[in-house]
Parts: C-alpha cells; sequence; structure tokens
C-alpha cells in the first residue's frame, strides 16, 4: 500500500494523479466496493459527512476538525462531485482513502454519483479540461457503480443519501436491489438518492422530478418495522449546517460549507460516539489563506458565464 | 361524423366565438362587440365549471369541490421601456410572459414573451458575421433591437387573447387547444387584466380534479392517445454542438425546447429551454447594473456549457432529463406536469432514444375532444 501512501501525500498537496494511477487504484477499489452490501453495517463511533461537492478544501477542513483517517471512523454520504472547483481532488483522494483503510472508511452513493448528472453539473467538464479527455470520468463513474446506497450505525441509525421509498418497507428490500448500474430514474434505487422529506403525511410526488417527499408517518413506521431509531441523511442545503425534522427522528447533515462559493451557509459534520449519541459539529468554509489555487488550475466557469 | 359530435361540435364552435367576441380581443378579423357575461350561453351538463378571478385568485366553481390556487400577480410593462428591460423582468420575475400596454391610454397592445426574445435574438445572430465575432460588444442592444410594441409576438406564440371573468373552464380549455395559444388573459369589467391562466395552471387543476372531466381518460396510456409525436418530430441538437445552433433549431421548428442527444449513440442528454436564454443576463446580484453583465457570446458557447451555467444557477439539482414511456398513462403525465411545472416532457424508449414530445398544449387539447 506504499503506493497509495504517496497517493494520498500527493493529493493532499491538491496535486493530481496521473491518468494511468487513477485507472489503477479505481480498479483496485471497485474490488473492494464488491464486497459491501447494498446496506453497510457500521460500528459507532463513526463521523458522518454529508455533501462535499467537490469542495475540497472544505474537505480538507474537515479533517482538520473532525480527525484524520483512519483515527476517526468515517461515513459519507454522497456527492462527492459537481459544483465545486475541485471535484477530481475530493473523488480521488476520498477513493484512495477507501482503498488505503477500507474499514475506516464507508463511502454512500448520492445522486450526483452518476454519468447523467456529472455530465451536466460540471465533473465530466472539469476532468476533460485536466485531462484532454473524459477517460478518467469513466473510470469514476464505474467506481460510482460499486457504491453501497445505504448504512446502519451499530444496527440503529439508518443512514442514505435522499431518504425512503414508498417501494421499501423492510431494510432487506433494499439489500434485493441490483446496485451496479447508473442510477435508473424511477423506483427503489432513485428514491433512495433523491428523495426529501415534508410536511406533509405520506409519499407524494418531489418537484424534483426524482424521488419522492416523505412525510413523518413514512419515518416513524419504517423506523419501527426495522427496529431502528432514526434517520441520517444529506442532499439538501442547510444554512446552520444541519436540520433536525419530524421530532428528531430525522436528521439532514450538509458539509459544503459556503455552498457553491456563494451561499454564504455553514457546514457541519455529524459525530456519534459509542452510545449513540448525536453531535453536530458545525464548521466555516476553510479561510482564504488555506485555499491556494494551484499553478495551472484551470478555471471551473469560463468567462462569458461570469 | 355523428349528429351528436356534430352538434357538440357547432356548442362548442359558438362559445369560441362568443368567448372570442368578449373584451379586448385584438385579432383585426373579428368585429369588436362587447357582450356582456350574462349573456354567454349557459354551460353544458358537464361543463359547468368556470373560472373566476375571486378574491385575487383563479378559483374554479363546479360541482365538484374545488381547490384555491396561488395568487397569480400579474407584472405588466408599458411599451416605452426598451425590450431589455423586458426580458429583465421576465427573468427576475422568473414569468415567461407578460402584457405590453400604452403609458398613455392605458390600452393593451400584446403580450411579450420568451419565445419574442428567442426569436429576435437569433434574428441578430444571423445577421453577425462569424468572422466578426471579436468585435461584437455583446451589449444588449446588438440583440434586442427595435421597440417593445414590435417584438410583441413577433414569434406568434402568444398573442394577446383576454377573456372576461366567469369563463367556462372546458371553453378556455378549447381556445388554447385550438387556436394553439399558451396562456390567456382575463379582464375584468374595467378591461383590466387582472390575471393570466396559463396551460401550467390548468393542467395544475387537472391534475387535482382527475376524476373530471374525463376519468377514464386518465389512464389511457399516451401511445393510446396518440399524444406522441414520433422520432423524427423531437428537434434535437447533438450535444457538441453551439448553443446558438439549439435556439436557432427551436426558432427554426417553432417549438420552445431542443433535446440534446449523445453525439454517438443518440440517447437523450438532456433538454435546453426558452427559459435557458436568462443565462445571457448574468448572475449579477440586485445591485449589479444587468446591461453590462450580459453577454452575447455566450450564445458562441457549446450547448452543454451553456445548459450547465443554466443548472448550476438553481441551488436544487434536478435530473438531466424529464422522460416518460410511450406505456406512462396520460394521468402520469398530467401529475408530471403539476409537481415539475416544466412545458413538455420527452418520450424515451427503454434504450433512451427519444420517440416523441408531449406538450402541456397536447395534454390540454386531448381533454375537450375526448370528454364527451
Amino acid at each position: 500500500m506504499d503506493d497509495v501512501d504517496k497517493c494520498l501525500e500527493k493529493l493532499k498537496r491538491c496535486e493530481l494523479l496521473s491518468q494511468a494511477t487513477i485507472k489503477d487504484i479505481c480498479t483496485r477499489v471497485i474490488d473492494v466496493l464488491l464486497d459491501e452490501s447494498n446496506v453497510c453495517e457500521v460500528d459507532a463511533p463513526v463521523t458522518v459527512v454529508g455533501d462535499v461537492h467537490g469542495q475540497f478544501y472544505d474537505l480538507l477542513e474537515i479533517f482538520q476538525i473532525g480527525g484524520e483517517c483512519p483515527d476517526t471512523r468515517y461515513l459519507f454520504l454522497g456527492d462527492y462531485v459537481d459544483r465545486g472547483h475541485f471535484n477530481l481532488e475530493t473523488i480521488t483522494l476520498l477513493t484512495c482513502l477507501k482503498l488505503r483503510w477500507p474499514d475506516r472508511i464507508t463511502l454512500l452513493r448520492g445522486n450526483h454519483e452518476s454519468r447523467q448528472i456529472t455530465q451536466v453539473y460540471g465533473f465530466y467538464k472539469e476532468v476533460v479540461q485536466k485531462y484532454g479527455s473524459a477517460d478518467v470520468w469513466s473510470y469514476f463513474c464505474e467506481v460510482f457503480d460499486y457504491l453501497p446506497l445505504s448504512a446502519i450505525i451499530a444496527g440503529k441509525i439508518f443512514c442514505v443519501h435522499g431518504g425512503l421509498s414508498p417501494a421499501v418497507l423492510s431494510v432487506d428490500q433494499i439489500k434485493l436491489i441490483d446496485r451496479f448500474r447508473e442510477p435508473p430514474s424511477e423506483g427503489v434505487f432513485a428514491d433512495l438518492l433523491w428523495s426529501d422529506p415534508s410536511d406533509r403525511d405520506g409519499f407524494n410526488l418531489s418537484q424534483r422530478n426524482a424521488g419522492h417527499l416523505f412525510g413523518k408517518d413514512t419515518v416513524e413506521r419504517f423506523l419501527h418495522v426495522n427496529g431502528l431509531s432514526t434517520v441520517l441523511r444529506a442532499h439538501q442545503l442547510c444554512m446552520e449546517g444541519y436540520q433536525i425534522h419530524f421530532d428528531g427522528l430525522l436528521a439532514t447533515v450538509w458539509s459544503a460549507p459556503n455552498y457553491c462559493y456563494r451561499c454564504g451557509n455553514v457546514a457541519s459534520i455529524c459525530e456519534i460516539d459509542a452510545s449513540l449519541n448525536r453531535e453536530f459539529n458545525v464548521f466555516s468554509a476553510a479561510p482564504e489563506d488555506r485555499r491556494e489555487v494551484p499553478s495551472g488550475q484551470a478555471k471551473q466557469v469560463p468567462d462569458y458565464f461570469l | 361524423m355523428s349528429e351528436d359530435a356534430n352538434s357538440n361540435s357547432l356548442i362548442a364552435l359558438n362559445i369560441l366565438r362568443l368567448v372570442e367576441s368578449a373584451y379586448h380581443i385584438h385579432d383585426p378579423e373579428i368585429e369588436d362587440s362587447p357582450i356582456s357575461v350574462s349573456q354567454l350561453p349557459p354551460a353544458g351538463a358537464s361543463e359547468d365549471a368556470r373560472i373566476y378571478r375571486y378574491l385575487g385568485r383563479f378559483q374554479i366553481f363546479a360541482t365538484s369541490s374545488d381547490l384555491p390556487f396561488e395568487p397569480n400577480t400579474v407584472i405588466e410593462i408599458t411599451s416605452d421601456r426598451s425590450v431589455f428591460d423586458a426580458f429583465d423582468l421576465l427573468v427576475h420575475h422568473n414569468v415567461l410572459s407578460m402584457p405590453i400596454r400604452d403609458p398613455q391610454s392605458g390600452a393593451y397592445l400584446g403580450l411579450i414573451d420568451m419565445v419574442d426574445l428567442v426569436h429576435l435574438a437569433m434574428t441578430s445572430f444571423d445577421q453577425a458575421k462569424l468572422t466578426d465575432l471579436a468585435s461584437l460588444t455583446g451589449s444588449a442592444d446588438s440583440i434586442f433591437v427595435g421597440s417593445l410594441a414590435d417584438a410583441a409576438n413577433i414569434s406568434s406564440f402568444n398573442p394577446f387573447v383576454a377573456v372576461p371573468n366567469g369563463v367556462a373552464l372546458l371553453a378556455v380549455m378549447r381556445l388554447l387547444g385550438e387556436r394553439g395559444l399558451r396562456r390567456i388573459c382575463v379582464t375584468d369589467n374595467d378591461g383590466q387584466v387582472t390575471g393570466i391562466i396559463s396551460q401550467s395552471w390548468l393542467v395544475r387543476w387537472l391534475n387535482i380534479h382527475k376524476l373530471a372531466p374525463g376519468a377514464d381518460l386518465m389512464n389511457a396510456t399516451v401511445a393510446d392517445l396518440a399524444l406522441v409525436s414520433g422520432p423524427d418530430l423531437v428537434v434535437s441538437v447533438p450535444d457538441n454542438a453551439l448553443a446558438a445552433d439549439a435556439f436557432k433549431a427551436m426558432v427554426d421548428n417553432g417549438v420552445t425546447s431542443c433535446a440534446i442527444v449523445d453525439s454517438n449513440d443518440g440517447t437523450l442528454v438532456t433538454v435546453v429551454s426558452v427559459r435557458d436564454l436568462k443565462v445571457l443576463r448574468g448572475s449579477g446580484t440586485e445591485e449589479t447594473d444587468h446591461q453590462q453583465s450580459f453577454s452575447f457570446t455566450a450564445l458562441f458557447a457549446p450547448i452543454m456549457d451553456f445548459v450547465s451555467a443554466s443548472r448550476m444557477q438553481n441551488l436544487v439539482t434536478f435530473p438531466a432529463v424529464v422522460g416518460v414511456r410511450p406505456t406512462a398513462t396520460l394521468g402520469t403525465v398530467i401529475a408530471k406536469f403539476a409537481s415539475t411545472g416544466l412545458h413538455r416532457v420527452f418520450v424515451v424508449d427503454d434504450k433512451r432514444m427519444p420517440v416523441g414530445v408531449i406538450s402541456l398544449g397536447d395534454v390540454i387539447r386531448t381533454i375537450p375532444t375526448r370528454s364527451q
């Protein structure tokens, strides 16, 4: 694993790896991910991280305040790429960490870990700009196909990127999904990655045209049937870094501060201790002096759109 | 045609004629003959539903229970403003059209909408010499030329048509369907436009009242209803085209959106629509002078860059494409329209090849013709 350590050192300096190295790492990490269930079992204590969206320096900030991996056990809820300026560095670092410490970091799939979405929301374009071709993008898209869909912490806390599905009452139903593919636009797979909580009871159509809106009653039923205590998810911007819904039954954790470099929000990571107590550690965007843009970095957004 | 169908058509035609001859319809072929609401013929048994502007919002008073809708505040503009101001206002208020009125007389001169602005922009693009790109100042004046009154309905997509308060719901649907209108203005007794009924609003109503006026219709598939226009009618550009190519395709084909397909295998990648023209306005803040951040050169960007910039202006992520299968039911399509606020959905096969498009107009046209 010496070579992975060297890669990690480079990446923490925000340096890109060669295309051949990335191909090798992606192939090896797929082998690791193949063994993981659609519903990963994760031990506590663990720190849960929400959307990162290519905000590399804020990811480094997360490791500063939450502790480095492998010292701290991490569970990431997806949306590693798109919208940010350093999608490549972010996903490459996380992939290398998974390869190096497979038992100390769990990476779930978010709605942005898809070919369709990354072609529109920035990751594809960044790869072509930085590598001259789309090959690296297709390597990572293949890795995305192997990312698990959900996790349960200590048999009690259900974790997923988006939310619940009207077609799923038991967690066992999630295990039946064939996840090794591009997410379809409808069905359980789509719901887990796209759904949002709502004030209205039951399941309703979402304005996003993907996933569903789910109400408090659906969460109560899901937790009861599966013997769980709470749901932890990401997927929606929280100005305060996190949000508690449904009298504590569900929480949203959001880990991209000053989202899209313009929202001015704070972010958080959710630290869960061995007794399953939940603590949201709130943080702001990394200070300006820690945001050196490496030379030769192409601008994400072309001039004519500024 | 059977006699029943014949007489129904006649009734429909007469209703339409009477609605058209109501206040403030600017159709030179029809004489202005103001007619009071009470003179409209009583609606048939299944056509009881009437749309009233009441307490600041549209409400339908029908035999079934109705649901109050969000108020529909009308943004208007006077004809002495510039075309750019109209563009700016449309984007700022996130509406697709607004009435233009003469500042002196207060009369309505027409509607200006996003499609008109696309047509204007494309006309300017045609005239610009490609070798002269560098000399393009990119200023708003070079694209949005001419007076606002001239620009009104230059695309002929949204003529100014008005109906009185209390018009029959099905009559409005027929009017929209048969005249190919996308929205209709509702006026009060003083001739003031108090609201605009759009196709979107009607579809949201249909979504709630699926049992009327055509219950079993909702379970018919879009293929059965011949709502799917064939693949050769899908307006598309490959994903390596320029933004201007896509907007030109819209203008040339008289549509408001263009599919973007993979240049290798023809599968549907995403969709660009007239609404995406808002990207030209730049992403300045309220304080920024929008004229200065306006950028014509963005039209020469690759279409995928253009679409990305538009999608990323929204902090919420949406799927790249809203598609349905030919086996989807009308009820499903109406629900999709109602929940997403889109104006068309693409029909795809299981390989994600585009095989047709369904617009709001297609859906609304279907209801009156099939509801008897």
